[in-house]
Order: structure tokens, then C-alpha cells, then sequence
């Protein structure tokens, strides 16, 4: 199609791309007169265009270039660690000259429709928070689209991911717990959410470094409010309360909180609570929760910028691109009594 | 009308008898994402030769001839709604999941595109008209009036919780002051006269909901209970004037109407803390009924705005604009509902309980 060399034609931006050994949308870029590719690289794209006579016409370059500085990204609009990090990427893409498009599961609708939307807004690559689809469908996805996924990993897909050191930020809480003098420290497992088996394993691993192993329990849940309230649930049924629990992530320790708050359970004098995430939520002067600080200001700004590097090279082999948590001890966390 | 083909490729699987194949089949014999077929029949980059290939092969194969999507490129009609929000607003998060299918059965796709600190409303509505939307549906905008007037003037626009009186743009909204009269008889039933209000600032819906409510308290004779606490529809509001209203002791109020179910949670969580009985030492009524407030373990009175009947009928009305079955601006005016559950109740002091 495009790339055969008709003889007479007009040259076009990819045959300059061609030639140049770049991809056609770096051309496209250096064109624009938009960031993002080297002096050299800018140099070398505008000796090709002047070898073969290309001329850069307006209307036909954005026509053909089929550029829309548009990226896509998939969100649950119900998660407010979601919200802070559209807020991010939002922040970055404007740096970059870049809009984006948001597109949402709801329970009518899953990620592979809300993913082919973004798709039919010809948004150049997709970001994905937490995507739960199979890995065979984000291989695939990431085969045709530049993509980028914060917080899921898909081990040897050709797409990008933006996480946090999901162990590391477990072995802090458990540390910090264990060093209060809690050894009653049970977690709730977020289930199919991002980084629930990374957190869980590691929950097992700190315990079991802690000589903790017997007393180490799991309770099922997900990353919702609910799976917090169930848990307290389970929790208020028993003989006695562990003397601390480490959440899924902040709404199911925010819904944990609620449901002990409710049943007159002292936090953190009974139970200490630490959530994951640190969404605003979390921080909200009345909640004053501890939580394994996930950085989304910088998940969502690499994001974006590993999003507009893959428009530009889309061949890359996928990348790694990983985040130090940090423990935040706030309000809802203390010694036992 | 010159995009039926296209709608029929929308809705997808429908498949007539020996109807003409279309992309969607293309897509599906190919292993392929809709979107990537039509990428390649526009010869645009971003798929491999390999799967170029494939796709050409499999429309020759099922005889797919590419002028639909030619067609409907050249119509001016993109069937797509935007709709504008804020990303940290439970309702809004309520109503969008409303949205989405009413919008779909009409045959229309839905953008997202929310404000945020970096980003205000008109850059937010900006991005829904570079992607060519053909009507937005905006929730709880805090535009000017003068701007959702020229707005109204480019294209089909609702306004969902906020009225826009003098612009030609359509409105879907609750009828806010029988949802706050129907909470302060509730309360007053129960026995309760000093009932406070914290209001919403300059949040949808917060001037009408102040006033209904100085209106009620006059209504019942509690004129010198009203008392009106600042705030903005967010938790931290509530958490705020929790403070303010502990700070009281015995003086403050048995029962508070948050300006939204946002700032009635932040009141409740740090009335909580203080080790207060909820509803015992204060009752606590919402405003909006988003899906927070059902969690179990907030279990929140408030007044409910029902999402669905917003979303129908706010794909309504910029549908029917745009099937040009209706000129002028419409306000349609639901009623809302009182929903009591567990943060309300008869105060301690009352003589109510003593039966």
C-alpha cells in the first residue's frame, strides 16, 4: 500500500520515514515542529525530505499523517485512585501537546468494548489502569497499538508498564507493623485487582521473614468498599480481632474502617488499619489513614510520556518501568493496646 | 439517511440473511479489532503488514467492499455524544454508568472527558468538540450562563443538575426544593428542631437547596434554628464543620442536611471518630443517593436523584435535537425521592422515645 514506491508519485512522509530508517509518526512529528525526537534525528529527517523532494503540504499532512495527539485511556470511574491518576495524566499529556480521551467499564459494558471506543476515537496509543483482560488479548492489543498498563504486568507482552514495587511496599507495612508489636496481622486479598497476588505473596513472605508464618491469614476480597465491610464482618463474628489489618487497598480499608467504626471497634487502639494506594481519599484530614503510598502523580506522568515515546517507536520491545512505594503512618495505626 | 450503513455496523452482530458483509465481519474473520480494520482501509499507520494482509484477504475473501466506512467518514455525523464530568464526583461516576447504555440502544457512543485541576470545564468541553461530538451532555457544569448560551448555539447541549435560564440549552434536573422539604419533615417528625445545614457552595443545585431549606424551617416554625454552615459538596467540607459542631457540645444540633451525600460522608466518618452515636447524637441526612451512600456500613439517609432518569432522559433531549424533532430549550424536572435509612432517627432528648 502506502509503502510501495510508485515511480512519478509525489513523495510522501513515509517514504522520508522510509528512508530515514525512523517511523513514519517521528517524521510526522519533526514536521509539526513538535517535541520529541533528537537534534540528530531532526537533522537527518530533513536532509532525507529535501533528497527526495518532499514537501510537507498542511491539509494533506495532517490528513495522511492520521496523527490526533490523542491518547486513550481505560479507567473504572468508581475508583478514586483512578481520579488521581487521570488528574496526572491529564497534567502530562498537556505538557506534551497531547489530549486524552477517557473511556470507562461499567457493569454494562467490559474492557474490550470500552477498549475498541478508544480505538474508533483514533486515539495513537491506549493506557490502561489496571486492566484486568486476559494477557493473550493485551499481547494481542499490544501487538496493533502502542500500549501502556499501570499496575497490571503481562510478562513478555509488547507493551509497557508502569508499577509499583508491589513487595516492597507489603514488606514496609508488615515491617512497621511488626515493629509497633503487632503480631496478629491479617490481610485482605484484593482478589482479580491489580496487584493482589504480588501483594499477597509478599504478605506471606514478610510474615513468614518475622517468624509469623502460623499466624498469617488471608481473607478473600477485592478492591472494593464492600470486600472491606465483609471482612470486618468476618472479623467481628470471631472470638477475637487480630490487632491489625493490612487492606487490599485504600476502599477496602476505607469500607473496613467504616464497619469497625460502626461497631464501636476503637481504631487504632483495637485494630490498627493500613490501606494500599494512598488515593486523596486516604488523605483526607478525617480518615488520616495509613497507607502504602502509591505515587500516582508520577505513575500517570510516566505513563503518558512511555505512551508518546511508543507513537513514536512503536517497534519496542515492552518495558518496565517501576515505582519505590512508600509507607505513609497517618491516623488509623498504632501499637496494640 | 446517508449513515444507516453505518449504524448497522455499530450495533454490530446483527447479521441479516445475505446482507452485505461489513467491516465487523471483516474484523471478527480476521481475529482483528473493528477499529484496526478501519484503520487499514484508511491506509492509516499503526498496524503491521502482516495483519494488513490478512485483513485485505479476508474482505476479499467475504466480499467486503470499503465504501461504507468511505461513506461515513465523508457524512458529517460521528454519532458520538461527550459528556463532561468530574472525575472525583460519586454521582457523576452514578450517572455515567446510567449513560452508557441508554446511549448505546440509541445508537450513539459516548466520550468521556473530565475537568481536574489542570484542566477546567471549557478545556474539557474544548476536547469533546475536537472529537467531533455531536451533542454533550454536561454534569453539574459550573460554566457561565453566557457560555452554555454559545454553546447552545453550535450544538444539541443538556445540562444535568444545573439550569441555564436564557440559553438555548435543555436541562434535566431534580426538583430540589421538594427533596429538602420532604428531608426536614423527616427529621421534624422524628422530633428534631435545631437541624442545620451545610451548604454546597457553588455546587449544582446548592442555592436552591439553601433556600428550600430556610423555606421549610420557616414552614414548621423553626425559623430560629436555621443555621446555615458553609461548605462545597466535598468530604473535607463535612469533616470541617464536624469540628465546628463538636466544638458545641451540648448546644449543637440533633440533626445536620449535608449539601451533597460527599460532605454528609465527611461529617459522618469524623462525627465517628469522635465516638458519637450516629443516629443517637445526631441524625444525618445526604443529597444525591450515590452508590456510597449504600454501602452498608454508611447506610446513609439522603434524598436520591435517580441517574437513570437523568441519563434517559438526557440522551433524550439531545437525540430529539438532533432528529431535529424538537427546537427550544426544555427543562424537564424530576422529582426526587426521600430515602431513610440508618443515620437518621429520633434525638436523645426528645420526648418521642418515651412511648
Amino acid at each position: 500500500m502506502a509503502e510501495q514506491q510508485r515511480p512519478g508519485r509525489r513523495p510522501t512522509m513515509s517514504d522520508v520515514a522510509k528512508r530515514a530508517g525512523v517511523s513514519r509518526a517521528l517524521v510526522s512529528l519533526i514536521f509539526r515542529n513538535a517535541p520529541g525526537a533528537s537534534e540528530q534525528t531532526r537533522e537527518r529527517v530533513f536532509e532525507v525530505a529535501r533528497e527526495i523532494g518532499y514537501r510537507p503540504d498542511t491539509a494533506a499532512r495532517t490528513l495522511a499523517s492520521s496523527r490526533t495527539k490523542t491518547l486513550g485511556v481505560l479507567l473504572t470511574i468508581r475508583n478514586p485512585f483512578h481520579a488521581d491518576l487521570v488528574e496526572a495524566c491529564y497534567a502530562e499529556a498537556d505538557r506534551l501537546g497531547f489530549d486524552i480521551v477517557l473511556s470507562t467499564t461499567v457493569p454494562t459494558r467490559d474492557e474490550e468494548r470500552a477498549i475498541d471506543a478508544l480505538l474508533g476515537h483514533r486515539c495513537e496509543a491506549l493506557i490502561l489502569f489496571g486492566p484486568k483482560a486476559s494477557a493473550a488479548y493485551l499481547t494481542q492489543l499490544g501487538r496493533e497499538y502502542p500500549v501502556v498498563s499501570i499496575s497490571r504486568r503481562v510478562p513478555d507482552a509488547p507493551l509497557d508498564v508502569v508499577h509499583t514495587a508491589e513487595a516492597k511496599g507489603v514488606r514496609q507495612a508488615v515491617d512497621y507493623l511488626v515493629g509497633e508489636g503487632h503480631r496478629d496481622i491479617i490481610h485482605i486479598d484484593g482478589g482479580t485487582g491489580p496487584g493482589s497476588a504480588e501483594r499477597k505473596r509478599a504478605y506471606r513472605a514478610a510474615m513468614r521473614k518475622h517468624g509469623l508464618a502460623d499466624r498469617g491469614r488471608v481473607i478473600p476480597g477485592n478492591h472494593t468498599e464492600d470486600s472491606g465491610v465483609h471482612a470486618a464482618e468476618v472479623l467481628l463474628a470471631e472470638d477475637a480481632l487480630p490487632t491489625a489489618v493490612l487492606a487490599a487497598n485504600d476502599r477496602c480499608a476505607l469500607g473496613l474502617l467504616g464497619a469497625l467504626h460502626k461497631a464501636g471497634v476503637k481504631v487504632p487502639q483495637e485494630v490498627s488499619v493500613v490501606g494500599y494506594d494512598d488515593s486523596r481519599v486516604a488523605m483526607l484530614s478525617h480518615i488520616g489513614l495509613t497507607t502504602v503510598h502509591q505515587n500516582a502523580d508520577e505513575l500517570g506522568r510516566l505513563a503518558v510520556r512511555t505512551a508518546v515515546e511508543r507513537t513514536e517507536t512503536p517497534a519496542m520491545p515492552g518495558r518496565e518501568l517501576v515505582l519505590d512505594p512508600e509507607l505513609r503512618v497517618r491516623g488509623t495505626s498504632g501499637p496494640p493496646r | 439517511m446517508a449513515e444507516q450503513q453505518g449504524d448497522a455496523e455499530t450495533s454490530g452482530g446483527s447479521r441479516r440473511g445475505d446482507r452485505r458483509p461489513t467491516m465487523t465481519d471483516v474484523a471478527q474473520r480476521a481475529g482483528v479489532s473493528r477499529a484496526l480494520v478501519s484503520l487499514v482501509f484508511r491506509d492509516a499507520p499503526g498496524a503491521s503488514d502482516r495483519t494488513r494482509e490478512r485483513v485485505f484477504q479476508v474482505a476479499e475473501e467475504i466480499g467486503y467492499r470499503p465504501d461504507s466506512a468511505a461513506r461515513m467518514l465523508a457524512s458529517s455525523r460521528s454519532k458520538v455524544l461527550g459528556v463532561l464530568l468530574t472525575v472525583r464526583n460519586p454521582f457523576h461516576a452514578d450517572m455515567v454508568e446510567s449513560i452508557y447504555p441508554v446511549a448505546e440502544r440509541r445508537g450513539y457512543e459516548i466520550l468521556l472527558s473530565a475537568a481536574s485541576p489542570s484542566r477546567d470545564e471549557r478545556k474539557a468541553v474544548d476536547a469533546l468538540l475536537g472529537h467531533r461530538c455531536e451533542g454533550l451532555l454536561l454534569l453539574g457544569p459550573t460554566l457561565p450562563s453566557s457560555y452554555l448560551a454559545e454553546l447552545g448555539r453550535k450544538l444539541p447541549v443538556v445540562a444535568l443538575g444545573r439550569r441555564f435560564p436564557g440559553a438555548d440549552v435543555d436541562s434535566v434536573h431534580t426538583a430540589e426544593a421538594k427533596g429538602v422539604r420532604e428531608a426536614i419533615t423527616h427529621l421534624v417528625e422524628l422530633g428534631h428542631r435545631s437541624i442545620a445545614h451545610i451548604d454546597g457552595g457553588r455546587g449544582p443545585g446548592s442555592a436552591e437547596r439553601r433556600r428550600a431549606y430556610r423555606a421549610a424551617m420557616r414552614k414548621h416554625g423553626l425559623t430560629e434554628y436555621i443555621r446555615v454552615l458553609p461548605g462545597d459538596q466535598t468530604e473535607e467540607s463535612g469533616s470541617a464543620q464536624a469540628k465546628v459542631l463538636l466544638a458545641e457540645g451540648l448546644r449543637m444540633p440533633t440533626a445536620v442536611l449535608a449539601g451533597n451525600d460527599r460532605c454528609a460522608l465527611g461529617l459522618l466518618d469524623a462525627v465517628w471518630r469522635e465516638g458519637l452515636q450516629v443516629p443517637g447524637d445526631l441524625s444525618v441526612v445526604g443529597y444525591d443517593d450515590s452508590h456510597l451512600a449504600h454501602l452498608s456500613h454508611i447506610d446513609l439517609s439522603t434524598v436520591r436523584q435517580d441517574p437513570d432518569r437523568h441519563a434517559a432522559l438526557a440522551v433524550q433531549c439531545v437525540v430529539d435535537r438532533l432528529d431535529g424533532v424538537r427546537d427550544g430549550a426544555e427543562e424537564f424536572v424530576l422529582d426526587p425521592k426521600l430515602v431513610t435509612r440508618g443515620t437518621t432517627g429520633p434525638p436523645r432528648s426528645s420526648g418521642i422515645m418515651s412511648a
